[in-house]
């Protein structure tokens, strides 16, 4: 019996020294670091109090939204992580509105860092007449379960004014390399070689029109980039990019794009077929189609072909070889880009366009028929006198909630938001625009 | 099932003792708690010759009351043997072996063989891509213990196991795992009537995941990564070698056990012994080189105590048995990116850790056995009583979103077996039954920051499940008929066929049925 007590004793006094009960809700067990990002132009301090810096974690799971004080500087409490600070700030100089605008990826909050001070440099943005207002480059599925393809890309210019724009010289390429998550030979540590210089590596080929182009105030152009005939009779999950309308980037006159999968239906004009020099190997341009990095440019056709076709011009930092060969387009003709990557990829991921271009991203999942749309700008178009009425919202993905289809089709302008910053100007459509 | 592999044939001599108790494996290794301690050296204090165990069973289980890594629909069969041998005055030996094959249908969730065991887990993000899982485990056993005198004496032991599990539908995966447990001990009997052991404990778990897309068409397949309590960020795609889960390489989830254990007995018809265990746990998941992340770091500790408390009469033994052990464990995810210098590959760069989990479990089993009638071939009748109690308290951390998760299950259980007696054999007739409850909190969310906004991600359709199974009140019954041929030279033959079933309470919210049944046939040889 007395055996049997120790027993029971032991047993019992190592029940309750076992007992710890686990911290309260106001006790975080993680490490927490004070961060502070203060917004600069051309590396001075943008003094301005009341500015919204949306702070991200790349692991997905917080975002934070502090607002700056009067020193143009926001502070706040992080664990260890990568970050992405946004920051956009509309105001009025000498009676012109103008947009500040800016991302950082470089927000590392290292637990054995000396410093948690970062700056978030913001670039004056122009607003541009023409913009991007959608890239559909990542396919669709098939309609018989098979793997889907891309031959169904297009991407579409608007004219975000209220006056006619002059697209004739308006010329389309991607900057290199052709993945987001590929290795890109022209990073050295966290930066870009051409961060400071004044041209981006567009890649294989720049495209242009081969006719004079206008589009009228909100209003847009299609171009097929592949082929441009009614998909849909094959394959119900695509688009139909017969229209007359539309544009196509022709391998017609073009001798070394052989293949002749791409073709063009009927009823498109030659006078709506661009055209381009190649400057490296391959028998059709390749467009990404899952992360392409998408530019247009304003430059005439005389002189992209002259620059295409001077070897001088090419940079060799991606390979000695023709199939790596760059040109050097310049910064100042750059129009608009947008980076888009994958989304299965996203943490392995670089931008490619330069922050004085564009800065941030848009991911997607390819093979699903998504698209890249640009949002609205909610007050612009609001604004509009004529837009009483027919503006249509409820449109989660768009963060202004306007659902920009539907309200030009209700009849409404539709003025799109551009702050050169992939992130906060594009979203992911579940379904392609012309559909 | 609870299969006995049976040590190396070619080392098993075949006795003609006719001590009856020596063929009762069971009933032989709950009189000497020893065997089954990780001292090896106790393997000396069994003075028989030799009790050995060569089993085949068969397992049906059917039911939707299962977890989410269960089946509803599954067999398993299993082949083992187990033996312990005293080859002379100063050498005993046991080993084991045995080979196990299961397979399910409806199976999905989990990815992981045995998710309850680690920190983090990664789950399949749809209930509707459920598909047949088969899993094999081979394991290899044995121990050594030698006498030095009539005070001193030392063992080693080692127990090997291996197995893998494939899914055989989109999203499919595969599981290789390892796992081998070294121990190594010292004994000191000062007397007849007391023993002291120390051992020391070596345990290393390995088990690497490989997810694949066979199907050709463009669906899209995502796994969810559950960081505790069913709680993550959102769900990944299975593609590429860049998420938690790789398309292209094993990664691994490695555990790594290592303590000591302190061993303690008295008496001898009245018989106490204690164990107390404490191992240091470290792991990892992810493949550790310069270019592939570690993903997550974690590490804890384990406390066991094992006791038993044994009357032994003329013609009866009782026996008292607990066993309480505390589980801490803390996980860590490391903040890394990738990063390309020009001109070199690329790597993966730490920035630092996060700590996301803490989890606490206890758990305590206390049993009662009754072994009467036992001067005869077989105890005439066994019964016994049983009461279980496990608690899990666990806190999650995405910054600045917490969950905290709470549960508590109480079991109790009663069984009898009869043995009658009849010509050259025995038929034994064995009835038991059971009960179990829980309670607790599945998700207790909260924000260390009003106002942040959270991305974080609640896999609510396989917490509710899982949840629902662990804690709803159930019951069970069980029959089971068996019958033994006793041969002249010691040896006995036994065929036996049990039925068990459970069954919810109360009608489920969440899990597909209310109840779950298990039949097992299994045939073998006592020697």
């Amino acid at each position: 019996m007395k055996r049997f007590f120790a027993f029971v004793a032991i047993a019992a006094a190592f029940g309750f020294a076992s007992c710890n009960p686990q911290k309260g809700p106001d006790e975080p067990e993680v490490k927490l670091f004070d961060v502070t990002v203060q917004l600069a132009v051309d590396g001075t301090p943008f003094a301005v109090e009341g500015i919204t810096v949306d702070v991200a974690d790349a692991a997905g799971t917080a975002t934070y939204a502090p607002v700056t004080d009067a020193s143009g500087k926001v502070a706040l409490t992080l664990p260890v992580g990568s970050y992405t600070a946004t920051a956009t700030y509309k105001t009025s100089e000498n009676g012109v509105k103008t947009l500040y605008s800016g991302s950082t990826s470089s927000i590392l909050v290292i637990e054995s860092a000396s410093s948690y001070d970062f700056t978030l440099p913001l670039t004056k943005v122009e607003s541009q007449q023409i913009i991007i207002k959608e890239v559909y480059a990542t396919g669709c599925p098939a309609a018989d379960g098979s793997a889907g393809n891309s031959d169904d890309a297009y991407v579409v210019i608007y004219n975000n004014s209220d006056v006619e724009a002059d697209a004739s010289q308006i010329v389309f390429g991607f900057c290199a390399p052709y993945n987001a998550n590929g290795t890109n030979k022209y990073y050295t540590g966290d930066n870009l070689l051409y961060e400071n210089e004044n041209w981006i590596p567009a890649y294989n080929a720049i495209w242009w029109f081969t006719s004079n182009v206008t589009i009228a105030p909100y209003s847009q152009k299609v171009i097929a980039v592949f082929g441009a005939v009614d998909f849909t009779a094959t394959n119900p999950n695509s688009v139909d990019l017969s229209n007359p309308e539309y544009y196509w980037m022709s391998n017609n006159e073009i001798s070394q794009y052989s293949n002749k999968k791409y073709q063009v239906a009927e009823g498109i004009p030659a006078t709506n077929y661009l055209t381009a020099v190649p400057f490296n190997t391959g028998n059709a341009w390749a467009l990404s189609n899952s992360a392409p990095a998408f530019f247009i440019g304003k430059m005439e056709a005389a002189t992209v072909k002259a620059m295409c076709e001077d070897a001088d011009n090419y940079d060799r930092t991606l390979g000695d070889k023709p199939a790596f060969y760059v040109v050097k387009f310049p910064k100042a003709n750059v129009v608009d880009a947008v980076d888009i990557w994958s989304e299965a990829n996203v943490a392995k991921s670089q931008v490619r366009f330069s922050a004085d271009i564009n800065s941030g991203y848009i991911a997607l999942t390819n093979k699903l028929g998504n698209t890249i749309y640009r949002n609205v700008d909610a007050e612009a178009t609001k604004a509009l006198p004529e837009n009483e009425g027919k503006i249509v919202e409820g449109y989660a993905d768009d963060p202004s909630g306007i659902d920009a289809e539907a309200s030009i089709k209700a009849g409404a302008h539709i003025i799109y938001s551009d702050t050169n910053n992939s992130a906060t100007d594009f979203h992911v459509r579940k379904v392609a625009s012309i559909k | 099932m609870r299969f006995r592999i049976p040590a190396v044939l070619a080392l098993m001599s075949l006795s003609a003792s006719v001590m009856a108790q020596k063929a009762d494996f069971k009933y032989v290794q709950d009189a000497n708690p020893y065997l089954t301690s990780s001292n090896a050296a106790g393997l000396g204090r069994y003075n028989e010759p030799q009790v050995s165990l060569v089993e085949l069973g068969f397992l049906k289980d059917n039911g939707g009351l299962v977890g989410i890594d269960g089946s509803d629909d599954d067999w398993k069969a299993e082949l083992g043997t187990e033996s312990y041998v005293r080859i002379s005055d100063r050498i005993a030996f046991w080993g084991r072996l045995s080979y196990s094959y299961f397979k399910g249908k409806n199976m999905g969730g989990q990815m992981l063989m045995v998710p309850d065991f680690n920190p983090v887990n990664f789950i399949e993000s749809s209930d509707t891509t459920l598909g047949f899982k088969s899993r094999e485990t081979y394991s290899l056993a044995g121990g050594l213990a030698y006498s030095f005198n009539d005070r001193w004496s030392a063992g080693v032991k080692a127990e090997y196991s291996a197995g893998d599990m494939v899914k055989t539908k989109d999203p499919r995966y595969r599981n290789e795992m390892m796992d081998m447990d070294l121990s190594a001990g010292v004994m000191y009997s000062p007397t007849d009537l007391v023993s002291i052991g120390l051992s020391g404990i070596f345990r290393n778990r390995v088990e690497q995941l490989m997810a694949h897309i066979y199907g050709v068409t463009d669906k899209q397949y995502y796994a969810i990564t559950d960081k505790g309590g069913f709680l993550g960020a959102k769900p990944e795609l299975i593609e590429g070698d860049y998420n938690f889960v790789s398309e292209s390489s094993f990664r691994p989830m490695a555990n790594t056990f290592y303590g000591a254990a302190l061993q303690f007995e008295i008496g001898r018809d009245v018989r106490l012994y204690n164990e107390f265990k404490y191992l240091v746990r470290s792991g990892y998941y992810g493949k550790k080189s310069s270019s592939s992340p570690v993903f997550f770091e974690f590490g804890g500790s384990v406390l066991e105590y094992n006791g038993d408390l044994i009357f032994k009469g003329s013609d009866k033994l009782r026996r008292i048995h607990l066993d309480a052990s505390m589980q801490k464990i803390e996980n860590n995810e490391n903040s890394l990116r990738y990063t390309t210098q020009q001109g070199q590959n690329t790597v993966v760069e730490y920035l630092g850790q996060n700590k996301i989990l803490s989890r606490t479990d206890l758990a305590a089993n206390l049993k009662y056995d009754a072994y009467l009638g036992t001067s005869g071939i077989r105890p005439s009748f066994v019964y016994g009583v049983n009461a279980s109690l496990f608690s899990r308290d666990q806190m999650t951390t995405l910054y600045p979103s917490y969950r905290k998760h709470s549960r508590t299950q109480i079991g109790a259980g009663a069984y009898g077996r009869k043995n009658f007696p009849v010509k050259s054999g025995m038929i034994s007739l064995r009835a038991e039954a059971s009960y179990l409850t829980g309670f607790g909190v599945a998700a207790e969310d909260g924000s260390f920051v009003p106002g942040a906004s959270a991305k974080v991600v609640s896999f609510d359709t396989w917490m509710n499940r899982q949840f629902e199974y662990e804690t709803a009140g159930r019951v069970g019954a069980g029959l089971e008929l068996g019958y033994t041929f006793f041969f002249k030279k010691g040896m006995a033959a036994f065929v036996r066929v049990s039925d068990n079933f459970t069954r919810l309470l109360t009608e489920p919210q969440y899990l597909k049925s209310a109840q779950r049944n298990s039949l097992l046939i299994a045939v073998g040889l006592n020697f």
